[in-house]
């Protein structure tokens, strides 16, 4: 075997088409996701002997799960495409990045040889999204409920304790998103560029609907229904296949439990640290030798904390570093631009720079990538580069 | 008539609901290590105790960090929007925060750092939670 033998691979990539809200089954697009990831391999589906998914709904209302239209699991995918599957993982998490992490870990201890990475997102017609009407809160609800404190507010405050302490403006926020819709014009894997978005002015963000202070609409990635696939084997099976394999040199997916109603700010910033500690020390790179960083903007303001936590600029120095970054920065154009897909996007990107099949996006030589996911108490990441560690 | 929703109280939650019932705003603390836990707990998260009582405290405290919530998408809420919500830290210890809404201010007046005091507000005939409002 050779020293790349054993080492996790992306040799394959799909993406289905972008809806704002569906009338079709989530199934459905995760059909086509990872058809289209197999091919793109150059694998047929009797080859895939690993399946891993989120089994995540979007927005939980108190809904039953039904496989195959408001959420996906291992099982249904295996049945879509009749694979005959060794491993399976089904994560409840939110990022994108877990399924694939849990699916590089398969494939470096042999329990499977082609694994098949999948997550959707559900948005039906019909629904405002996040709609409820709860009488009672139970849980730890009983002491957040009342309040009137909902997703987007739950991080907010963390936004304005991070704007109180080291001084980011809105104007700052403005600039980021409008440079960001600019990018998110020529993601052709997004919401904005497939239905006919246009540019966002620094005006139009500043004058725009504000949901939850300091966040407003155009802080917070559009919820629409979407799937993406990835297809992993190891460096050795890579180099009989089509694509460039892009080598997973380290991951991380802490977890975090707040011990108190409220996790601090600071402690906030500390679990994406630590997320930031485990990529490096895993992968054998730093900051300074990433070529493109792709970190989670489902609400803007966490590309700047992402940045600070994993060290590409200094303690409160995200908000003006993220105008005038040191390295190619969200290229993707994120959730922001793509859509809110958890970490899609920041994925599909950094697989597809090192490949050097992104197009107008291409940075030149990419070599090594980050895509950091979700929230940073809860937050997963991977490094990805063009030669293993 | 639409109104916010009211907590459950269970096993653990239950001395806390009954004060706040009676006016009272009481914690759980350890009775070994002294840490107050919010939410009450089984176990002590710093050592390990299953000894606590409920404590009365002062009901002061100072805003931490806030949002001022514009798009609430319950009915009880998108009724009374703009409103903050503010994470308070209680002046008994570091890092024990409880929400609040902040009654009688002004979502411009909102500022972290700034002195509150608890008072009790209720939701549902004898069913009340804590508020905090700015000291002036």
């Amino acid at each position: 075997m050779s020293v790349t033998g054993d080492k996790a691979a992306v040799v394959g990539v799909g993406h289905s088409e972008v809806y704002r809200r569906a009338d079709v089954p989530l199934g459905l697009l995760a059909i086509d996701a990872c058809k289209r990831a197999i091919e793109d391999a150059g694998l047929k589906p009797s080859d895939i002997d690993g399946v891993a998914t989120a089994s995540y709904m979007p927005f939980e209302l108190g809904e039953p799960e039904l496989i195959g239209v408001n959420t996906l699991n291992p099982a249904f995918m295996i049945n879509a495409l009749d694979l005959e599957a060794n491993w399976t993982e089904s994560v409840v998490a939110g990022s994108s990045q877990h399924c694939l992490i849990e699916a590089s870990h398969a494939v470096r201890a042999g329990a499977s040889r082609y694994a098949l990475a999948f997550r959707g997102l559900y948005n039906p017609a019909g629904r405002r999204y996040g709609a409820s009407s709860p009488t009672t809160a139970e849980g730890r609800a009983q002491f957040r409920g009342p309040y009137g404190i909902f997703a987007p507010g739950s991080f907010a405050h963390y936004a304005q304790r991070h704007m109180h302490l080291y001084g980011g403006t809105r104007e700052q926020m403005a600039e980021f998103a409008s440079k960001n819709r600019d990018r998110a014009l020529e993601w052709e894997y997004g919401y904005w560029a497939q239905h006919g978005g246009g540019p966002l002015t620094v005006e139009d963000y500043m004058t725009s609907r504000m949901i939850s202070y300091p966040l407003c609409i155009h802080d917070c990635d559009i919820p629409v229904q979407a799937c993406a696939a990835f297809v992993l084997t190891t460096g050795d099976r890579a180099k009989d296949l089509r694509n460039k394999p892009v080598y997973i040199r380290g991951t991380s997916a802490p977890v975090s439990a707040p011990k108190s109603l409220v996790l601090s700010f600071e402690e906030f910033m500390k679990c994406g640290a630590l997320v930031g500690e485990h990529l490096w020390r895993q992968s054998g790179v730093g900051p300074k030798d990433v070529s493109v960083a792709n970190l989670y903007d489902g609400f803007s303001m966490l590309t700047p904390m992402w940045a600070e936590a994993l060290g590409f600029c200094g303690e409160g120095e995200g908000f003006s570093w993220m105008n005038q970054p040191t390295l190619p920065l969200n290229t993707s154009s994120g959730n922001l631009g793509s859509g809110r897909t958890h970490g899609i996007s920041q994925i599909l990107d950094s697989v597809l720079q090192l490949m050097g099949r992104a197009g107008k996006r291409q940075v030149p030589n990419a070599e090594v990538a980050v895509a950091t996911g979700y929230l940073l108490d809860s937050g997963r990441g991977i490094v990805f580069g063009t030669q293993p560690n | 008539m639409v109104h916010k929703p009211v907590p459950e109280p269970d096993e653990l939650t239950k001395p806390f609901w009954d004060a706040v019932d009676a006016g009272r705003l009481e914690v759980q603390r350890c009775v070994k290590c002294r840490h107050f836990n919010h939410p009450p707990v089984d176990i002590c998260p710093r050592c390990h105790s299953m000894e606590h009582a409920f404590e009365q405290v002062s009901g002061t405290g100072k805003i931490y960090s806030f949002t001022i919530t514009h798009d609430a998408r319950q009915p009880a809420f998108t009724e009374i929007q703009p409103y903050p919500v503010a994470v308070i830290e209680l002046d008994e210890e570091p890092g024990l925060f409880m929400l609040t809404n902040i009654p009688g201010a002004e979502v411009e007046e909102v500022k972290t750092g700034l002195s509150v005091e608890v008072e009790f507000e209720e939701l549902v005939p004898g069913r009340f939670i804590p508020q905090f409002h700015l000291q002036r």
